[in-house]
């Protein structure tokens, strides 16, 4: 085989700056003195850098026919002559970035292996990560090597190039006209270089309109900023302090809409024993629902009233007439306890509880919950400014259809992903497009949009260009790229907006700088700065100031009680999907494999209906339906699933992709053909026909019910306090053993072992996929995951409980529990599973003869066998890998090893440096992933270590204890806070 | 002095309600006539037998070609089913291959008479019986190339394998078991190698017969060497016939998993591998009876004797049920009462029941003399009963492994075409390997009926002396 550098004309040989990785600056390199040496003089100075590559990238696509020159050939690439010096082979380093989620920034950091990204984690620094990463940020990784990312440029459908489209854009942007038929189409970002360059376009051309379009922000929240403040404020809620807490269908423990703070300061408020209190009503089961102490489900037409029935409680309470105006609706019994124990538990914990809407409610709604957060915080919200530009307003793309169908418009720059496809059901777009002359597209892939606009162009990945963003807080990060441009004509999109902001003669780059030496210019020294930043992934006192904001409570007042009425009959309800959004991570095997946390369901998304109505209306698992509402409809699968509202169909945006990515093609439906722009997020008037047909569904868990076994405990904290767990004496027990104990390591020795903290895990599956990124697990498809083969290591198994209609839900992650007496070790014919005497059951992936008697014998169904030869894949699949882990052959069993390669790891960097493995040093890749600290990792051998804590916790338990296998990992039974007034 | 009584009847003894030889013949017809599917040509019913049987035989091929080329993933396996039809398949056929010993080996220690015309249609039948269950071990491993990891052997890595597995004990006892049988059954040949050889016309033949019958000439000498080996591999054979299966059942026992540990496996599984052996010996012997005209050695009491094996086993086996069940419900495990639930009552339920019709219920017709002679109810009744055990196998491994700790890794298993033609491709083999037998070995061994008649009509004269005997001093 040749040579990595022969196959791929990657810089994987010329190493990085030392100023990026965090190692190099903590191994003291001489900081160069400001202005001494000319710009980039420390950068090595032959060869092709990453930087310099993205330069010649920006120039070559500027200077007509000189694209594809950057690249080196092939048979020209040289060894190292004089080795870089940060790249040793084999040493992984660890750049700083960071990955855009709905505008705002979260940091992360980027493990490289020779140049090529092969793990994203969270950035420690930054205050959106706290060193945590979600499934979506993780996943990011396989975009970057997706082999169906859109390759060529096409103007109307035919192989253009590069060149073609700049002089398109160059022609365009030298008009004099102020830009009146000049239209971006982008999604509302927080970055200051975006920010910076739609303000120099409007400059330039006054009369050009940048459209906001996003999917899932739909401009209520941002109205309901404006109902209650007058200004675009973003309430900051202090998750840390939180001792009640109501959620109107907000679901902030989802990493993906909640973020990763969230999640994290919230749940260590909850420890016990003093545990917050989490109210929440929602249409649908999510994430949050299920962590939940009271649960109300709800019609999502319901959901207002039972806000203002709040208000009007909350207000009686604390003896506020003025909201005592609302709450006209009668209740029923269920929602009125609910309400009323919401508002108690509100005005007893006073401004140590506060309310959160979700997106889709109505702007009065958010507006009235800022109003009442100020009524229980004393007349002031915390704040902060709201940084997305353009602010999300729904209004804006019909109004650019509009423009394009009067002829306005003849140049279109379409940066956010997919309008086409994700535009409302009533609002052409797709249509309108074809009537624009030059309307260009810059996506990863060649999709619904790509096929109608006059020029498409392949998008750069956010790990190949330079960038910056802005966290929730306001924290900036200078986004780096970690590798030149795997597809060769890719784009940076905002090198499309460059040239009309007049700056087509710098780089990304420069521009970037540029940008950011204002930002330095107060505190001097720029280059020392700019290293800085880019090594901590964070840009220092870019945090912004947290406001006590008042709330004009009459316009509130006046919006809520204008709220149209509760609707009648089955209502559509539409919800951002947890794995895919809106659609844009369709591409991506990793998520669409990634089991849905509350159905289980992968490679799919369904009509959620209740148990109550599915039964009322005799449907079953994997019916088909049609669902017609204003002369639309779509054919889709039925999938039951408790805790829904009655009369309610959820439907997950993001599927039935029509072009675009082979892996999101064709998977599930899609439900935006019903979504109406005055309906984004439920409508009523739904019809619902049965049709032929029968669809299976891959689910990873069919078994929803723990059949009474104690299997994942939970129990109030009430009783916990008062009796402890009846069920835990026995988990806890010791158990006898034929045969001979084993051996106790000395002090010196290690005792690896894992605790699992139920009460902590919110199921976000970030610990999935981290996972499966770690240690090279493959996604195996659709049909192999219906039967029954899905390779994750770690699973999060959900179970509920109780009424089918509003079951308690938990969630467990479990993965190999590395007993002491490990079942599958006997059984193994072959030796290939062996117990090391730091306590690990290892496998032997050369010694696997595949016989599967371990898995057979294992009773936590752990192991996972390769069926079939699921690591067949192209060059572009090889390059993402761990090359500290096996990839398995077909016929081998695997599961979870602790990460072993990372023990092993940090044993060899602690003898070489003559000392122990130090506490915590160790951390595995799920617990590292884990926003809200349910795993930890460490060593049984210290009794300071965290995890030798957790092991003689009151709560903790082995599971399936009676069994005798003394698992290393345990779980820590989970509590829930119910209110006495409805529990 | 009166006048001498006629001869007594054949079955003087009033226990022996039918004849073991219908007719008596001298020994060089006798010969003959047992050499006679041998030596002439096949009609077209074995030709179209064999055709079916070959063509089963190639999809076999084809399905072994595809399990090997792309993988046990072809299966309808999962997590946590990780075994199902393959090892099904080997319970069945391991199971199937224990009749042979057991009449061969076990008959013969008791000196049932009675097993002589059968017993080499039943040893031929247990080999290729062990052909098919041999295939599977091999076939479901993911790398079946690496199959020698699991053979003791002294290896350059210093591996041994895993001693404490059943899966290593499996193979112990499978490879002794099949050279055993393959010693027990070519050395029960030999006499009969050398009859055809001296029958034989053609040259050809005669040179094969005489390479395989080893120079046997049958002085007294060979006859007495003979003897003592046939008997010796007859008393080594016969405590494989409980080992094997035992070990077999081990591969469950011994795993944790609720329903399969439990100290009842061994004798069940033993008493079921007779069972569905007895049933597949007279599956095969009813039509080849009828077809080779058999009817004068093996007669209506071979098949009354087979009749009461299958019932008295067909018993042990549905005790074995009971106390399955029992100790289920007795355990007072939810984990193992769960599984006998979904036995009865759940996904597994119609397989279940069909079990407990062709197992239990079927052979309880033999307690019927009448029905017990009567061919075509006993063939109808063994094919029921080899049906229902290779269900009970199925259902035995599948539905534990189904539903067994965690509620959340349940899971139910459905067969691909490979399985199935996996299990069809063996039976055809099996039959292929068994119509080849009948046209190129004698079906019958010929020196022990010989040996039969001469001691049938030793015990017949003895019997007659003693009635004029005793008519004399009257």
């Amino acid at each position: 085989m040749p040579p990595l550098t022969d196959r791929y004309s990657l810089p994987v040989l010329e190493g990085a700056e030392p100023w990026r990785s965090l190692e190099a600056r903590q191994g003291a390199a001489p900081a160069p003195s400001p202005g001494e040496f000319p710009l980039d003089a420390d950068a090595p100075p032959r060869g092709l850098s990453r930087r310099v590559l993205l330069e010649l990238a920006a120039f070559g696509t500027a200077a007509a026919g000189l694209t594809g020159c950057f690249r080196a050939p092939p048979e020209k690439v040289l060894p190292y002559s004089r080795q870089p010096p940060d790249v040793t082979p084999g040493i992984p380093l660890h750049y700083a970035t960071g990955l855009l989620l709905e505008g705002y920034t979260r940091g992360v950091l980027v493990r490289s292996q020779e140049g090529r990204p092969t793990l994203v984690q969270g950035n420690p620094s930054h205050p959106e990560s706290l060193g945590a990463a979600g499934a979506h940020e993780q996943a990011s990784l396989l975009g970057l090597y997706d082999p169906h990312r859109a390759r060529a440029v096409r103007h109307r459908g035919a192989p253009t190039s590069l060149s073609q489209v700049f002089q398109m854009v160059r022609r365009r942007a030298a008009r004099q006209d102020g830009g009146a038929g000049l239209r971006l189409l982008v999604e509302p970002t927080a970055s200051p270089l975006w920010t910076r360059t739609f303000e120099r376009i409007l400059a330039r051309f006054p009369k050009a309109r940048v459209v906001p379009f996003s999917a899932t922000r739909t401009g209520n929240a941002h109205e309901g900023a404006r109902l209650a403040w007058g200004r675009p404020l973003r309430a900051m809620p202090d998750w840390g302090s939180a001792r009640a807490v109501v959620s109107l269908d907000d679901d902030f423990l989802s990493t993906l809409t909640g973020g990763l703070r969230a999640p994290r300061e919230f749940v260590s408020a909850r420890m016990p024993p003093a545990l917050n209190r989490l109210w929440v009503v929602e249409s649908r089961l999510s994430l949050t629902g299920a962590f939940a102490d009271e649960r109300l489900r709800a019609r999502p037409s319901r959901v207002p009233w039972i806000a203002q029935a709040l208000a009007a409680e909350l207000g009686r309470l604390l003896g506020r007439d003025a909201l005592r105006v609302l709450g006209r609706e009668a209740l029923e019994p269920a929602e009125h306890r609910w309400v009323a124990g919401a508002a108690r538990d509100l005005a007893e914990q006073g401004d140590e509880a506060f309310i959160v809407v979700g997106e889709s409610q109505p702007a009065a709604v958010h507006a009235l919950a800022h109003l009442l957060n100020a009524t229980l915080h004393g007349g002031t919200v915390r704040c902060v400014d709201s940084l997305l530009v353009p602010a999300p307003d729904a209004a804006a793309l019909p109004a650019l259809v509009a423009d394009i169908r009067a002829g306005v418009v003849d140049t279109l720059l379409i940066t956010a992903w997919n309008p086409v496809y994700r535009a409302p059901t009533d609002v052409p777009l797709g249509e309108a497009l074809g009537l624009v002359e030059d309307a260009v597209y810059c996506a990863l892939h060649d999709d619904e949009t790509a096929a109608r606009v006059s020029w498409s162009v392949p998008s750069t990945h956010p790990f190949e260009a330079w960038d910056d963003g802005r966290a929730v807080d306001g924290t900036a990060t200078v986004l780096q790229p970690l590798i030149a441009p795997l597809v060769e004509s890719a784009v940076p999109p905002l090198e499309l907006l460059a040239a009309f902001a007049g700056a087509l003669a710098t780089t990304p780059y420069e521009r970037l700088r540029a940008q950011w030496r204002e930002h330095a210019a107060a505190s001097g020294g720029f280059e020392e700065e700019w290293e800085r930043w880019l090594a901590e992934g964070v840009v220092p006192g870019t945090q912004l100031p947290v406001q006590q904001a008042a709330v004009d409570a009459a316009s509130v007042l006046a919006a809520a009680q204008s709220l149209p009425p509760s609707g009648d009959g089955l209502e559509l309800h539409f919800v951002t999907d947890v794995k895919v959004h809106d659609g844009r991570y369709g591409a991506n095997p990793w998520l669409q494999e990634l089991p849905d946390p509350v159905t289980q369901l992968t490679w799919d998304n369904a009509v959620w209906v209740s148990p109550a109505t599915a039964s009322r209306l005799s449907l079953v698992r994997g019916d088909r339906v049609r669902l017609e509402l204003h002369g639309r409809s779509v054919e889709a699968p039925v999938l039951v699933v408790p805790g829904q509202a009655d009369d309610t169909l959820t439907l997950p945006l993001g599927y039935g992709q029509r072009l675009g990515s082979p892996v999101a093609r064709g998977v599930g439906f899609d439900a935006q053909v019903l979504r109406f722009q005055d309906a984004p997020w439920w409508a009523s008037g739904v019809r619902l026909t049965r049709v032929e047909g029968h669809h299976g569904f891959a689910l990873t868990q069919e078994h929803w019910h723990m059949e009474g076994r104690p299997i994942a405990l939970q129990t109030t904290a009430a009783r916990f306090a008062a009796q402890g767990d009846a069920r835990l004496p026995a988990l806890q027990a010791p158990t006898e053993h034929l045969y001979p104990p084993q051996p106790v390591p000395d002090a010196s020795g290690h005792r690896w072992g894992m605790s699992i903290d139920l009460h902590r895990c919110t199921g976000c599956s970030a610990c999935v996929v981290a996972c499966q990124a770690e240690n090279n697990i493959p996604a195996v498809g659709k049909d192999q995951v219906r039967r029954g083969r899905e390779m994750h290591w770690l699973r999060i198994d959900r179970y509920f409980m109780g009424d089918a209609d509003n079951p308690s839900v938990i969630t467990q992650p479990l993965m190999c529990v590395h007993c002491e007496y490990a079942p599958c070790e006997y059984v193994c014919p072959v030796a290939a599973t062996v117990h090391s005497d730091e306590g690990l059951n290892q496998m032997v992936y050369n010694r696997c003869v595949g016989t599967r008697y371990c898995s057979n014998n294992c009773p936590y169904k752990v192991r996972r066998f390769n069926y079939l030869e699921y690591n067949r894949g192209g060059p572009l699949d090889r390059m993402y890998r761990n090359p500290q882990v096996t990839v398995r052959s077909r016929g081998v069993m695997e599961k979870c090893t602790y990460c072993v390669q990372r023990i092993e790891a940090a044993r060899i960097t602690a003898r070489m440096a003559h000392r122990a493995i130090r506490q915590g040093e160790v951390r595995t890749a799920c617990q590292q992933a884990c926003p809200t600290e349910a795993i930890v990792f460490g060593d049984l051998n210290q009794p300071e270590d965290p995890v030798t804590r957790l092991h003689q916790d009151p709560r903790h338990y082995a599971l399936l204890n009676h069994l005798g296998t003394q698992p290393r990992t345990v779980h820590l039974i989970r509590l829930k806070n119910p209110s006495e007034a409805t529990g | 002095m009166s006048e001498p009584l006629p001869l007594a009847p054949v079955t003087a003894d009033p226990l022996v309600v039918h004849p073991l030889l219908e007719e008596r013949r001298p020994d060089a017809q006798l010969g003959e006539a047992l050499l006679r599917p041998v030596l002439t040509a096949p009609g077209m019913g074995w030709w179209a037998l064999v055709g079916v049987c070959a063509a089963l035989s190639v999809l076999l091929a084809v399905a072994i070609t595809i399990t090997f080329v792309t993988g046990v993933g072809t299966w309808g396996n999962n997590i946590p089913v990780a075994w199902a039809f393959g090892i099904t398949n080997f319970v069945w056929w391991i199971g199937i291959g224990h009749a042979g010993t057991l009449i061969s080996a076990i008959l013969l220690l008791f000196g049932m008479k009675w097993r002589n015309s059968v017993n080499r249609m039943a040893e031929a039948m247990t080999l290729f019986a062990l052909v098919c269950a041999a295939l599977f071990p091999l076939l479901h491993l993911g790398r079946p190339w690496k199959f020698y990891y699991l053979v003791p052997y002294p290896s350059s890595l210093r591996m041994w394998p895993q001693f404490r597995s059943p899966l290593t004990w499996d193979v112990v006892a499978i490879t002794t078991y099949l050279t055993v049988s393959v010693l027990f059954w070519y050395l029960g040949l030999l006499p009969d190698l050398a009859t055809a050889r001296d029958t034989a016309k053609q040259p050809w033949r005669r040179r094969v017969w005489g390479l395989l019958s080893l120079g046997w000439r049958g002085s007294a000498r060979h006859w007495r060497h003979w003897r003592t080996g046939y008997l010796l591999l007859a008393g080594l054979a016969t405590p494989l016939v409980v080992s094997v299966h035992t070990i077999v059942s081990f591969d469950f026992a011994v795993a944790q998993l609720p329903g399969w540990h439990s100290t009842v496996f061994p004798p069940y599984f033993v008493a079921g591998a007779i069972f569905s052996g007895l049933a597949m010996v007279l599956s095969l012997l009813i039509p080849a009876r009828r077809a080779l005209h058999l009817h004068a050695v093996v007669t209506q009491a071979h098949l009354d004797a087979l009749a009461r094996l299958l019932l008295v086993s067909g018993l042990f086996v549905a005790y074995g049920y009971v106390q399955e069940h029992f100790f289920g419900w007795y355990s007072g495990s939810p984990y193992e009462m769960h599984v006998m639930n979904i036995l009865r009552t759940g996904p597994y339920a119609p397989a279940f029941w069909t079990v407990f019709a062709c197992n239990v219920l079927v052979p309880q017709l033999f307690w019927s003399a009448r029905l017990r002679t009567q061919p075509v109810v006993l063939w109808c009744a063994a094919l029921l009963v080899n049906v229902g055990m290779w269900l009970e196998r199925f259902i035995i491994i599948v539905s534990p492994l189904s539903e067994d700790f965690l509620p959340s890794s349940w899971r139910h298993y459905a067969p691909t075409w490979v399985d199935l033609s996996l299990l069809s491709g063996t039976v055809g083999l099996f039959g292929l390997g068994f119509l080849l037998f009948l046209r190129f070995l004698p079906p019958v061994p010929i020196s022990e009926v010989k040996e039969l008649q001469h001691e049938l009509e030793a015990s017949e004269a003895f019997a007659h002396d003693v009635s004029v005997r005793q008519g004399g001093a009257r």
